[in-house]
């Protein structure tokens, strides 16, 4: 979550006041200490000097300028760390992938290994922390992996991932437009598209009865229901993704821009809620599905889950789920990207290649529960294949319009990380 | 003239070295690896902390900043501090209420139950903590067997929101995960009360609630402090009770920020620092208990 910083002065808005500095900016305070400590000064100074700016691109670690939707950035390709050679033959492997758990069909795998011949191990993480580590340390000997958006310019400044070479990605040509050349990565130099996924309204339309696409400001329906206290779910899988909710209730789509005064309402808003119970939550699909929530701020493909928890017999109709369809809400994406110190560089570029193919999306869809971007799946095609209840899937189906026009989490600065990290822990606290 | 030892003391201390090089170094080590943590420095580019594993390295500022906002009135943690304290002080308060009678008839009444009981309260520590909150989860849920007898007794008339960011419920989680631990070492501390007291007391002309209060309850004190150092401890750092039952900031334990910092992506160095305080508070505690527990053993060893 790191993007561009508005430029010091009357863009950010009212300062924010020294009570508010004395409590959050206290532990902002405690990381710059640290990072100051460990010669980082001067990348504080550059990321602090809201001025420097590269084609009206703050700099961002490494001195790369930091993405943008409307900005987007070519990632430096360092003449240590170069793309492999085309033309090379796959390696005899094990090709090592790392992902998330439960992210990744079985059957994506199995047919690797029958078109290259070649054994695939699958080893998961559960947080992005623990990949980074296991990736730096040299734990895993990974040779494929599926990062964040977020941290896409530090793995490039710290040489952890390759350039690749699309000789050998022909099938990149099947993604969408938007994620042949993404916003965060223009010429995909390093990455390949993995899933995109929406974080929306859902609920149980059975316990509760609203119509956010009827109201003026459908986000503002966490804060008007009523009969619903305690049974509100929030996303917490990033730090921004509660601010994300406050923003856009606030009419804020510019997350990039977004002030620290901004923040400070958002996280305001958000204690109007949480004051009355609502939780933070990675996912809303089991409490969703059993009752515990009535409303919660959900992705599409917890959605996909619901019906497998609700009491049988309440029909998957029970669920409804908004996103607004001129694609104004959140919309992220996560990639492929090959370590630097791959084993299997030319298995990984082929994995890539096979990874964004519309049976292998099918597949993906049916047993992960997660879109790929590409242009050659459709919702037809998935409903032909029964990934899912057909009704389910018209709610949960991202159309190539949301992909291209919503809106991603940002690539923060240091200072908008620092400042989103405290603000989540001030609001998941209680504070 | 003084009796020599059974065993010399050198072979005592060889009996005991294994387990203090083990404590050494997976307890110690970690412990040092966390100060180490929370006195580094975190990487500029993929920001992991940087452990400072030498001493004189050891930066105290993130420390500093760190205890200050866990301290009252206007310490940022102090809301999530103060809670845990409460939190924990009712639920040690319910485990000795609760757990004090159980022990109680066990040790000193039960006969032939004795046997059947204390297996009864052994076997729920054989499943994970971790299981046996997630089988409170579908209890409470709204349509869950709580709600239902509820709902039949006529106690209350709909579903009661048992998982909706209650502190009560957390509590009542904290004290049913918690309350074999206490009853345990409560257990044995009574088991070996000697009955004669007991017996004395009754001679003395002393009747049951007498007898119960000023020769029952000061004998099993050291039992009592040992039960609640047992579960108090523990609970001060749990963070997974209150994710499981509530997942809501308004019942947040100081363990739910620690949770969050030490899963964060930037401030990692931030979570050590909390970590540590909670750390040192606990020891100031502990320490309290083994300099009484010492006292205590002076006083009747002489």
């Amino acid at each position: 979550m790191r993007d561009q910083q508005p430029p010091d002065g009357p863009h950010e808005g009212p300062r924010p006041t020294a009570t508010h500095l004395t409590r959050r900016s206290v532990l902002t305070r405690a990381l710059g200490g640290a990072l100051a400590l460990s010669g980082g000064e001067s990348l504080l100074a550059a990321s602090r000097a809201l001025a420097a700016t590269v084609n009206g691109a703050a700099i961002g670690v490494g001195g790369i300028p930091i993405a943008t939707k409307t900005h987007p950035v070519k990632l430096p390709i360092y003449s240590d760390n170069r793309p492999i050679p085309a033309g090379r033959k796959p390696e005899k492997g094990p090709l090592v992938v790392f992902d998330w758990g439960s992210y990744l069909s079985n059957s994506v795998v199995s047919s690797f290994e029958k078109q290259y011949g070649v054994s695939v191990q699958l080893t998961t993480f559960s947080s992005i922390d623990e990949a980074v580590k296991k990736i730096a340390s040299g734990a895993i000997a990974a040779d494929v992996w599926v990062p964040v958006v977020e941290e896409l310019p530090n793995y490039v400044a710290a040489k952890l991932i390759q350039p690749i070479n699309h000789s050998y990605i022909p099938n990149l040509a099947n993604a969408l437009p938007s994620f042949q050349s993404p916003w965060y990565d223009a010429e995909a130099q390093y990455s390949i598209p993995n899933y995109v996924w929406t974080t929306g309204i859902a609920w149980r339309n059975d316990l509760l009865k609203i119509d956010p696409a009827s109201m003026k400001n459908p986000w503002e329906v966490f804060w008007t229901v009523s009969g619903a206290n305690g049974k509100i779910g929030l996303q917490n899988a990033d730090p921004f993704d509660p601010l994300s909710l406050a923003l856009l209730k606030r009419g804020i789509t510019n997350f990039s821009a977004a002030t620290t005064a901004q923040i400070n309402q958002a996280v305001s808003d958000l204690k109007q809620l949480t004051g009355k119970g609502a939780k933070l939550q990675y996912t809303a699909f089991q409490q969703l599905g059993t009752g515990t929530e009535v409303l919660a701020q959900a992705w599409n493909g917890d959605v996909l889950l619901v019906p497998q928890y609700l009491p049988s017999h309440k029909p998957a109709t029970s669920i409804s789920y908004w996103f607004p369809s001129n694609g104004e809400g959140s919309v992220n994406s996560d990639y492929w990207a090959i370590p630097k110190n791959a084993k299997h560089p030319v298995l990984a570029h082929l994995w890539m290649n096979h990874f964004l193919q519309e049976q292998n999306a099918i597949d993906n869809y049916r047993d992960a529960g997660y879109q790929q971007p590409l242009s050659t799946l459709s919702l037809p095609a998935l409903k032909a294949a029964k990934v899912a209840d057909p009704y389910i899937l018209d709610l949960v189906w991202v159309t190539p319009t949301e992909a291209a026009k919503g809106l991603p989490n940002p690539i923060p600065t240091a200072q908008q990380s620092e400042l989103f990290q405290s603000a989540f822990a001030e609001l998941s606290s209680g504070a | 003239m003084k009796r020599k030892p059974i065993y010399p003391r050198r072979h005592l201390a060889a009996l005991g070295l294994p387990g203090a090089l083990w404590v050494l170094l997976f307890v110690g080590g970690s412990l040092y690896g966390l100060i180490a943590t929370a006195t580094g420095t975190v990487d500029p580019l993929l920001f992991q902390p940087r452990p400072a594993w030498n001493p004189l390295n050891w930066g105290v500022s993130t420390l500093g900043q760190v205890g200050n906002s866990l301290l009252p009135p206007a310490g940022l943690y102090w809301p999530a501090v103060s809670r845990t304290l409460v939190f924990v002080a009712i639920a040690v308060a319910a485990c000795v209420l609760i757990g004090y009678p159980v022990a109680y008839f066990v040790a000193l009444r039960a006969r032939r139950s004795k046997g059947p009981i204390l297996v009864l309260l052994v076997v729920p520590l054989l499943v994970s903590y971790m299981l046996r909150m997630l089988a409170w989860v579908g209890l409470l849920a709204p349509d869950g067997y709580v709600n239902r007898v509820l709902q039949e007794l006529g106690i209350v008339g709909g579903p009661v929101n048992w998982l909706g960011g209650r502190p009560s419920t957390v509590v009542i989680a904290l004290v049913y995960g918690w309350v074999p631990y206490f009853i345990l070492p409560l257990y044995a501390s009574l088991e070996r009360l000697d009955r004669r007291y007991l017996e004395a007391a009754n001679d003395l002309g002393a009747g049951r609630v007498r007898t119960f209060l000023f020769v029952t309850v000061p004998l099993s004190a050291q039992g009592i402090l040992a039960g609640v150092v047992l579960v108090g401890l523990p609970m001060t750092g749990d963070f997974f009770t209150n994710d499981l039952v509530s997942g809501s900031p308004r019942t947040s334990m100081i363990g739910n920020v620690i949770n969050v910092y030490a899963n964060s992506i930037t401030q990692q160095v931030t979570g050590a620092a909390l970590a540590f305080w909670l750390l040192v508070f606990l020891a100031v505690l502990l320490a309290n208990y083994v300099r009484s527990s010492a006292r205590a053993m002076r006083a009747v060893t002489g």
